[in-house]
């Protein structure tokens, strides 16, 4: 399957690219055939008859669903005046 | 109740910008500022703060596993970013300078302690047990339910097949919405090498999913 970043198909390479393309969907699981849906239609197309493509979308998708679960981190209400607070300490220091 | 302190930073209003939130117009805005960053203007680099702290509490999250590590080197970079702002020649934007900020620090880090940043509970102590678990409270505070913790031990146990390097760029691109060309930028790499990248590391956690999901039959 490796072999499809090597291949030198237009239609596959146009497929990786517009995968890359897709928005994140963050903390939604959806299956293959919702990114699928996403596609332009001749990728949409493309996706459906080769095998390599329709495994590369398989694996975006379970890549996508498994990383949904990851926690994004954010910064607390106090970080800013905690960042300012240390800037004027350090040129003091110096 | 701890009040947030009232900040005297710029609003985009003052900056005399429409508050657009296109991606064109936001850069328009960080160039400004940095410009006035760079003539020492400190409200306008608070400005600067508040517009990126998120995307920098998630990139480096998405490489550190421990909030406090975040908190600390999220600081960090912003110190980093202030002291050597004049230097900053605005070739590239402001966000991706930071963000490669950003994740040097995060592999910095961990280069110096030398240790693999995944741990899993299982290899844990109590006591270590239950320090993971206070880092993994919520930014608000409130701690994580034990689905959540499960669940993320799980992603994290999936995202051990992958090196630092491949588990950042995925990270980036899955989880933050980074897209190829930013990714390269940051990581100063060919778009080419992430996509290939991508490509394996998909390939890699696919696998296990898969694994995973026949063990569990």
């Amino acid at each position: 399957m490796g072999y499809l970043m090597n291949r030198e198909s237009g239609n596959c390479r146009k497929l990786l690219e517009a995968l890359d393309a897709l928005a994140t969907g963050r903390n939604i699981r959806l299956s293959a055939e919702h990114w699928r849906a996403e596609l332009p239609p001749d990728e949409a197309e493309h996706a459906m008859v080769c095998d390599a493509c329709r495994a590369a979308l398989e694996e975006f998708a379970e890549t996508r669903n498994a990383l949904a679960a990851m926690k994004v981190e954010e910064a607390g209400p106090w970080f800013t005046a905690r960042v300012m607070a240390a800037i004027a300490a350090k040129e003091r220091e110096d | 109740m701890a009040r947030v302190p009232k900040t005297e930073a710029l609003t985009l209003r003052q900056l005399g910008k429409p508050q657009t939130g296109g991606t064109f117009a936001r850069g328009e805005e960080d160039r400004e500022l940095v410009k006035r960053a760079q003539k020492e203007d400190k409200q306008a680099f608070e400005t600067l703060v508040m517009r990126h702290q998120n995307r920098v509490f998630a990139v480096a999250g998405g490489i550190l596993r421990n909030r406090e590590d975040v908190e600390d080197i999220a600081q960090q970079v912003f110190l980093k970013a202030y002291f050597s702002i004049k230097r900053f020649d605005q070739r590239a934007a402001f966000s991706t300078w930071l963000y490669k900020i950003t994740v040097n620090e995060c592999w910095d880090l961990l280069r110096k302690r030398k240790v693999r940043p995944l741990v899993f509970e299982a290899e844990l102590s109590q006591e270590q047990t239950q320090a993971y678990q206070a880092s993994s409270e919520q930014s608000d505070g409130r701690p994580d339910t034990s689905e959540q913790l499960a669940a993320r031990q799980q992603v994290e146990e999936l995202m051990s097949c992958l090196d630092e390097r491949d588990r950042t760029m995925l990270v980036l691109k899955e989880v933050q919405g980074f897209s190829v060309e930013e990714i390269a930028e940051i990581m100063e790499i060919n778009a080419n090498t992430v996509k290939v990248r991508l490509f394996r590391a998909r390939q890699k956690i696919t696998e296990r999913v898969r694994r995973r999901r026949g063990a569990e039959r």
